[in-house]
């Protein structure tokens, strides 16, 4: 049986070790692990068992190279300053695998036609017209962004990284496909939201690959566009402009208290002075960090991969799944639990195809 | 807490004062804000129980503003608040927490505070006291706190006044619900695709 060392590494990098670190779980040396990666030399039977062993994937998983590569690099991050590359090679990682998981599954479903577009245009241009593309009123509340994207054509990924981590989201154009990853955890919906609507933003306006100094900043104008449209907060926000003003907009548009403030601010529908004074007070009621609780936005989750795995013949069958997958049970059942299941979603009218279904051949074979 | 039959509990306080607690909190909050602009704006050196009484200003303008149903104002001088709810009175003043401001020379506060107890004929369990203060205090971080107090008496000697009770005015931030994404979004509409399709496509 011939292993692939890029596997290695894809599982080394996702349970967040270094070669160091893996070479002693294993008692290798770290030359031993890092030829094997590279494939200088073909990894052995008993390294691989105790990689295996180690970062939890079956030996199976490591007879096959990944379809797809999501350099760190090139993905475009929304995280906490604290976050660090080996917590940023993690989530690529996963996405990695999810990614690998919905391609290997795709052949079995419909696929949904892409109705986004890329934009030459300003961040606050784009959208509005991505507002267009998705279908939605160009000044009234989005209910669910996430549902929205994936109906949209866009492959949105759940990853399960713990509820610490510092990473919110990042997206990529992969293969041609927009990608959007949003990391579980314990992160406020509002802020899993304006991610969602963050990393939208890049998709749309830095497709290219060029480095820019301010695409993060870009791509929060578009974020504050699409899900706090000009016309509207012109309209709802109105002097004198309080903090349970501000707060009892919240459930209706979904973002924060504070995004709200600094989006009248962005607006000019408040001064510096009162952005200020906004800001002292919620400092003030501690709700800088957690606002307050009755406010909560319900996290929205993606729904597509698990809705993949529903269609399957053999979906209900963990086991299965995971043998054809090339994972463990317990690797498909971490993915699977962040994402929505068919009781978090409303039903559709559709009815499948044809219950005849030709059974999943591995693609690996 | 065992009142008196004559003294309504603090429940029964905020809910004769629940017409005007929704406002409460966002008009000292703008009071504030637009006081620290005067002052700064204006370059203007004031202590600070002036500078509350501006806050007080503010705040009776932005309630007079929201015209709420059922609520007569006093038209008092300079920035005293009063208004009615019913039979109720309410005047809102500046203190600390837990610590009523005593009257100075004011007769009129006097009075307020030594409320008049329902005599014994009126004693049928429905007469209650009607003086209520919603004390407004402004800490050292600028955090604003409301509380709804019922006062009890005036003890002229000590200089202290007494409540019966005092309870905190819940922002009413802290009271809204609702949520854009109630009840669940639509399924994806992805189906089975058709045994030709997934041979070609899998093949």
């Amino acid at each position: 049986m011939m292993f692939k060392g890029r596997r290695i590494r894809q599982a080394r990098e996702l349970r967040r070790l270094t070669q160091g670190e893996l070479a002693r779980l294993i008692g290798k040396s770290q030359a031993a692990v890092a030829h094997a990666e590279r494939g200088f030399k073909e990894p052995s039977a008993d390294l691989v068992s105790a990689v295996a062993l180690q970062t939890r994937f079956p030996i199976s998983f490591f007879t096959t190279d990944p379809p797809v590569d999501f350099p760190v690099e090139v993905l475009l991050f929304r995280a906490r300053s604290t976050m660090t590359r080996r917590e940023a090679q993690a989530a690529a990682r996963y996405a990695e695998i999810i990614f690998e998981m919905g391609l290997n599954l795709s052949p079995y479903v419909t696929t949904l036609p892409l109705k986004l577009e890329k934009s030459g245009g300003s961040p606050v241009e784009a959208a509005r017209e991505a507002r267009r593309w998705l279908g939605l009123s160009p000044d009234e509340p989005i209910r669910h962004l996430v549902n929205t994207m994936e109906r949209a054509g866009i492959l949105v990924l759940a990853i399960p990284l713990e509820e610490q981590s510092d990473i919110d989201a990042f997206s990529a154009w992969i293969q041609n496909t927009p990608v959007v990853a949003l990391c579980a955890g314990k992160t406020a919906g509002d802020r899993k939201r304006f991610s969602a609507g963050h990393e939208l933003g890049h998709l749309v306006l830095h497709f290219d690959k060029n480095i820019r100094s301010n695409e993060h900043k870009e791509a929060d104008e578009f974020s504050a566009e699409l899900l706090l449209p000009e016309k509207a907060m012109r309209r709802e926000i109105s002097s004198p402009v309080t903090l349970t003003s501000l707060a009892a907009l919240k459930p209706r548009w979904g973002v924060s208290i504070q995004a709200l403030v600094y989006r009248a601010h962005q607006l000019g529908i408040i001064a510096d002075r009162q952005y200020r004074y906004l800001f002292e007070q919620i400092s003030i009621r501690g709700w800088r960090t957690r606002e307050p609780e009755n406010l909560d936005i319900p996290v929205e989750k993606p729904r597509t991969l698990r809705k993949i795995v529903e269609l399957l013949p053999f979906g209900n069958n963990i086991s299965h799944l995971a043998a054809e997958l090339h994972l463990s049970v317990e690797n498909v059942q971490e993915i699977l639990n962040v994402y929505d299941g068919m009781t978090e979603v409303s039903p559709t009218d559709q009815q499948p195809v044809s219950s005849k279904i030709i059974p999943l051949k591995s693609k690996r074979a | 807490m065992d009142l008196p039959a004559f003294v309504p509990t603090p429940e029964e306080g905020l809910e004769l004062l629940s017409p005007v607690s929704p406002h409460l909190q966002p008009a000292y909050d703008n009071a504030l804000f637009e006081t620290r602009t005067y002052v700064e704006a204006k370059e203007l050196n004031c202590d600070m129980p002036t500078f509350l009484t501006f806050v007080r200003a503010h705040a009776k303008s932005y309630l007079v503003k929201q015209e709420i149903p059922s609520v007569t104002f006093k038209d008092w001088s300079l920035s005293g608040i009063e208004w009615m709810i019913g039979d109720s009175i309410f005047r809102s003043w500046k203190g600390d927490d837990y610590e009523l401001p005593p009257p100075g020379a004011s007769k009129g506060k006097m009075k307020f505070l030594n409320q008049q107890y329902p005599l014994p004929f009126e004693s049928t369990g429905t007469a209650k006291l009607r003086n209520f203060v919603v004390i407004y205090s402004i800490g050292p971080s600028n955090k604003i706190t409301l509380w709804l107090v019922c006062p009890k008496k005036y003890n002229a000697e000590d200089r202290i006044a007494e409540a019966w009770w005092w309870i905190q005015i819940q922002d009413p931030a802290l009271g809204i619900t609702g949520s854009p994404a109630s009840g669940n979004p639509p399924d994806v509409p992805i189906e089975r695709a058709r045994p030709t399709t997934i041979k070609k496509k899998a093949g």
